[in-house]
């Protein structure tokens, strides 16, 4: 056997097990698009994604929607909060990030465990205080209790993953910009920005799925219909006594998910980026 | 080393309070907060001499415009029958609109449960029956029905669903409909096998048997999870001796009599009345109605709510199901109901007039009783039932066979999460029990201790 022909059967059985796992990785995905073609019964007793008698029923009744709301009109409130959601994020995250990062201040290691402590918080915990809260200060029917928290730089997560990255950013070229005549807040814009671009990139996707997907927070906090986010819409005809059709919820499901997946394609090489760079760097 | 002192410090100061906080949890078990009344002297209270309140005259406005909050959980067709019901009370009323908040019952309760505690629900509430218990024990949460009874015709409910709700003389809620089980039957797959619905004990061994002897042997007459042996056992108990199975929050059945029930379980495992729980966990499915042998007819029968029949049947498509009469398994006739779901108006509501006058319009008033049908089970109201023909609705049929046998109601305390859910008690005993890990006394003493407990939780 000459090194040709081994290197050769090499690559092949690599790409062949490559291609196997992959496939049974990504089958649920695909049975998915299968299933919200089928009826229930078809559903729970085969494995195969190529329905028998193919019905587009879940489609059409998915989009019937309730009180003349459809599917697009839930989305569109989804990203009414998300999007603002996740602009401050960023906004605080990197702020918080860059004053833990660069300055020292009193209470710096207190404030950074506290800080920390909470990344280990359930959100389960906080729901009733902060209702509490939100309904006193009468926020309670709008996307405010979604929202200002993130404004805070409440979700620790992101914070600490900038402060990771920041650690990897040499201080010599703040100091340059410092010579140079930049102020504390153009030495950020100019400088750690462009360089945190890949991690900031990732904390925004990081949170637009996260909060897309959130389902009892919006929940909690929304009462009016014409308020709900995409993820309560799905559940809607969910109705586990009389049961329901699992087309329809699949169909629905797999039409929520474009906008995401869209998003995540557009910025993947950023994404990718910045997770690695952030577990690099410790 | 000074350093990383306080953080020393903070570690044990945590911990301290973890362990305090565990120690602390214990005794809470079994005490609740003083000052709480419990329910025994409550229905003490409500029998006695004081009686229901007296209507106190409000008169519903119908002039001011008004905005109700109407809150529920369900599927489509019932969302979409009570929107449509709110239509007709809105047109009925038009000074009044109804904003409705509709959604899965996923995360229903903690939504519910918030809002109730800080006085921000909606006017009209759909609750689960034991909600009402657990988080208004003393009758402090919500608005007294009978404050209103002018405007809600109280005497369309059964006397003893309102003694049910009836918490320190408060009436708390109404029930919308009235649910138990039932023995549901594929007729198909028993004509094959040559069998008859069984009537009484004897036939239900010989039906095993024919089972056993069909086919491959891996056909059951009924298919029964953890919960619903735990059902079975106390309908049969409640035929065996004929009493309650919770009274004024006590269990009524010695840690004997539960024995006799669960080796009666044993014995219909034995005889292929039911598979083993082993077989039942190789099906690879928790529900029923996903289950590929409930699909193909392995599995003949269910003992199950008379309200989900539809979802069963469906699920199976290709035979016949038929609602089969309740299996005589000695001298009296067991089994319970339960409200399905119930409404109530919390006080925090500031149109308790309108909220009554909405209940009455969807549940007693023909005409909205007629737009809801049967969405929310069959109606517990007289009138809104009388309105109603449902003769060829499969709950309706199996609602009339539940309510005429059937003279046990749960107890509050029966379903609570704690003891039915897959890592509750009930879960636990059929296990031990099924997979012979312990044998029936030693599981009835498990089942007895647990239920006391969460029992004497509740008072």
């Amino acid at each position: 056997m000459t090194r040709e022909k081994r290197d050769r059967i090499n690559t092949f059985l690599r790409y062949l097990i490559l291609i196997l796992v992959g496939t049974i990785m990504v089958y649920p995905l695909i049975w998915m698009v299968g299933a919200s073609f089928k009826t229930n019964a078809e559903i729970f007793s085969s494995i195969g994604f190529i329905p028998k008698s193919p019905t587009v029923e879940g489609y059409v009744r998915g989009f019937k929607g309730y009180e003349g709301m459809t599917l697009l009109f839930f989305m569109w409130n989804t990203y009414r909060f998300v999007l603002p959601k996740v602009a401050v994020t960023v906004f605080s995250a990197v702020f918080t990030a860059y004053g833990f990062a660069r300055f020292q201040f009193i209470g710096k290691r207190f404030s950074f465990a506290v800080l920390l402590s909470t990344l280990f918080l359930p959100q389960v915990v906080l729901n009733v205080p902060q209702y509490i809260l939100f309904n006193q200060i009468g926020w309670l029917d709008s996307y405010l209790p979604l929202i200002i928290p993130s404004l805070f730089a409440g979700d620790t997560y992101f914070v600490y993953m900038l402060i990771q990255f920041l650690r990897g950013i040499p201080k010599e070229l703040e100091e340059a910009a410092k010579i140079d005549g930049c102020n504390v807040l153009q030495t950020l814009w100019y400088v750690i920005v462009p360089m945190l671009k890949p991690s900031i990139v990732s904390c925004a996707l990081f949170q637009f799925m996260w909060a897309s997907n959130d389902f009892m927070g919006p929940l909690i906090y929304v009462n009016t219909v014409a308020k709900y986010p995409v993820s309560i819409f799905l559940r809607m005809s969910m109705d586990a006594d009389v049961g329901f059709e699992w087309n329809r919820v699949l169909a629905m499901s797999l039409i929520a998910i474009i906008p995401s997946l869209a998003v995540f394609f557009m910025a993947q090489n950023s994404f990718v980026d910045g997770i690695a760079a952030g577990g690099v760097k410790g | 080393m000074k350093r990383n002192n306080w953080k020393q410090t903070a570690v044990f100061a945590l911990s301290g309070l973890l362990a305090a906080s565990l120690a602390g949890c214990m005794p809470t078990e079994s005490s609740k907060p003083q000052g709480e009344t419990t329910v025994s002297e409550t229905q003490a209270a409500s029998q006695g001499a004081a009686g229901p309140a007296k209507a106190e005259g409000l008169k519903v406005n119908t002039t001011d415009p008004i905005t109700l909050r109407m809150n529920w959980w369900g599927g489509d067709s019932r969302h979409q029958a009570t929107l449509e019901g709110i239509k007709a009370f809105e047109a009925k009323y038009p000074n009044i609109k109804v904003e409705a908040e509709y959604e899965s019952f996923t995360g229903h309760e903690e939504k519910v449960a918030l809002a109730l505690k800080s006085g921000s629900a909606a006017d009209v509430v759909q609750l689960n029956m034991d909600w009402v218990f657990n988080y208004s024990p003393d009758g402090s949460l919500f608005y007294d029905l009978n404050k209103v009874s002018d405007i809600i015709d109280l005497k369309a409910y059964d006397k003893s669903d309102l003694d049910y709700y009836t918490t320190n003389g408060v009436l708390q809620a109404l029930p919308a409909s009235n649910t138990g089980r039932v023995f549901f039957w594929n007729t198909t797959r028993l004509k094959d096998v040559g069998v008859e619905i069984p009537k009484n004990l004897d036939e239900l061994y010989a039906v095993g048997e024919a089972f056993a002897a069909y086919k491959d042997g891996t056909y059951y007459p009924i298919i029964l999870n953890e919960l619903d042996r735990m059902t079975l056992m106390v309908y049969y108990l409640q035929c065996k001796y004929g009493k309650p199975w919770v009274e004024n929050y006590q269990l009524q059945y010695s840690k004997e009599e539960i024995q006799k029930g669960l080796e009666w379980i044993s014995l219909l495992e034995e005889k292929h009345v039911i598979p083993t729980l082993e077989v039942l966990a190789g099906d690879g499915s928790e529900l029923v109605d996903t289950n590929q042998r409930w699909i193909d007819g392995h599995y003949a029968g269910m003992y199950i709510w008379d309200s989900n029949l539809k979802k069963y049947q469906e699920a199976a498509p290709g035979f016949e199901f038929e609602v089969g009469d309740y299996i005589n398994m000695g001298d009296y006739k067991g089994g319970m109901t339960k409200a399905s779901m119930v409404f109530a108006i919390p006080k925090s509501s500031k149109y308790p007039a309108e909220s009554a006058a909405l209940i009455q319009f969807l549940f007693g008033d023909p005409e909205g009783a007629k737009i809801l049908g049967d969405t929310r089970g069959v109606p517990a109201n007289k009138n809104g039932l009388a309105s109603l023909d449902l003769s060829n609705s499969l709950a309706a049929i199996a609602n009339k066979k539940v309510m005429e046998w059937t003279t046990f109601k749960f107890d509050p305390v029966f379903e609570r999460s704690a003891l039915k859910n897959p890592d509750g008690t009930y879960y636990m005993g059929m296990q031990m029990l099924s997979y012979k890990q312990d044998d029936a006394a030693g599981v009835a003493e498990y089942l007895v201790n647990d239920i006391s407990k969460q029992l004497e939780s509740a008072k």
